[in-house]
């Protein structure tokens, strides 16, 4: 009977000896690369901009003048979905915005990215008579006029990574003057955390 | 010690033997599984990305680090410098990163691939704009990374 305890005893020693091992690899090998590696920015990425692409038909969160937000059918086309942002257009002396403003976390690194369509009335192929601006708070970003008009949309991207840590407004800005109509055209925006 | 003592002290010991045997082996699977297809992304990889620019494949090295919350930094040759962001579900990995380009452009990628023991592989597309926001190339970006 001795006998026989004792080898139950090594049986559930062995077993216990089993489990130990297996449950301590488990846990242990997955994650054996991010025991050396620092915990992180702390970052949460992603993009960050209301209504992006405009989708919901209206212009909130954004900031706009009267009649920038339009659909497919009003004359011009969005590049994705149905909705976009139409700055001027009108032949006359016009001034479109549309912003938004957005919190840029100091961990964080940031990049403005947008579709752009131009297309022009302007016969020129050396002076800007419209123009579209592109800021960040005080800071303009980029320009842009009659003489880029192209027949579709162009991405435009911008490091915001210096303003990380700051409230800021981006905002596109289009200038027109009194004669020949130039639509700077918008959609597919995106501010991006990474 | 009658015969049915040295009988009953036989089975105790062999079933202790068999169960040694069995546990031991047990234990050099997971441990042997897990090293080949549980590795995480979070560490720091050499980096060899093959471009497949306008100008033809360009290689390029770089290190990536990928921080256990998800974000990480680029090096790459060169001397540019940036971030990234990056998700794993069991072998399969997906990162975006950006870095500067000179005269404060800037290059974005899109990867996904798979990651296994000590190497994991990629692809995607990366995207190069100048300083005026114009994107200046879009091209292939293949990636293999060596766990350093």
């Amino acid at each position: 009977m001795r006998h026989a305890m004792r080898g139950l005893l090594a049986l559930v020693c062995a077993i216990a000896l089993s489990l130990t091992f297996s449950s301590a690899n488990a846990r242990s090998a997955p994650v054996s690369n991010a025991m050396t590696t620092p915990t992180g920015t702390g970052c949460t990425p992603g993009q960050i901009f209301g209504n992006p692409g405009f989708e919901t038909g209206q212009a909130s969160p954004w900031t706009t003048t009267a009649g920038v937000i339009n659909g497919n059918g009003s004359g011009e086309t969005a590049r994705t979905g149905s909705y976009f942002a139409w700055l001027d257009g009108y032949g006359t002396t016009h001034t479109d915005t549309l912003s938004q403003q957005v919190s840029i976390p100091t961990s964080c690194h940031a990049i403005l990215f947008f579709w752009l369509h131009v297309d022009t009335q302007e016969t020129t192929t050396v002076t800007a008579y419209d123009t579209l601006t592109v800021t960040a708070n005080s800071t303009t970003l980029g320009t842009y006029s009659n003489l880029n008009a192209n027949t579709g949309y162009v991405e435009k991207a911008f490091d915001l990574s210096s303003m990380a840590g700051q409230t800021v407004t981006i905002t596109f800005t289009g200038t027109e003057d009194n004669i020949y109509a130039t639509s700077f055209v918008i959609d597919d925006t995106a501010l991006q955390l990474i | 010690m009658s015969a049915t003592t040295s009988l009953r002290r036989g089975i105790a010991l062999s079933g202790a033997a068999v169960v040694l045997a069995v546990g031991a082996g047990l234990t050099i699977s997971a441990a042997g599984a897990d090293a080949a297809t549980n590795t995480s992304l979070a560490g720091t990889w050499s980096v060899v990305v093959v471009e497949h620019s306008q100008g033809g494949p360009f290689t390029r090295t770089g290190t990536f680090t990928y921080y256990q919350d998800g974000t990480g930094t680029v090096q790459t040759s060169g001397g540019f410098t940036g971030d990234l962001n990056w998700q794993q579900s069991g072998g399969s990995i997906s990162f975006t990163f950006e870095h500067n380009l000179p005269g404060s452009g800037l290059a974005y990628g899109t990867e996904s691939g798979t990651i296994s023991g000590t190497t994991f592989t990629s692809t995607g597309t990366i995207d190069t704009f100048n300083s005026n926001g114009d994107e200046t190339d879009s091209f292939e970006g293949d990636f293999t990374g060596t766990l350093q």
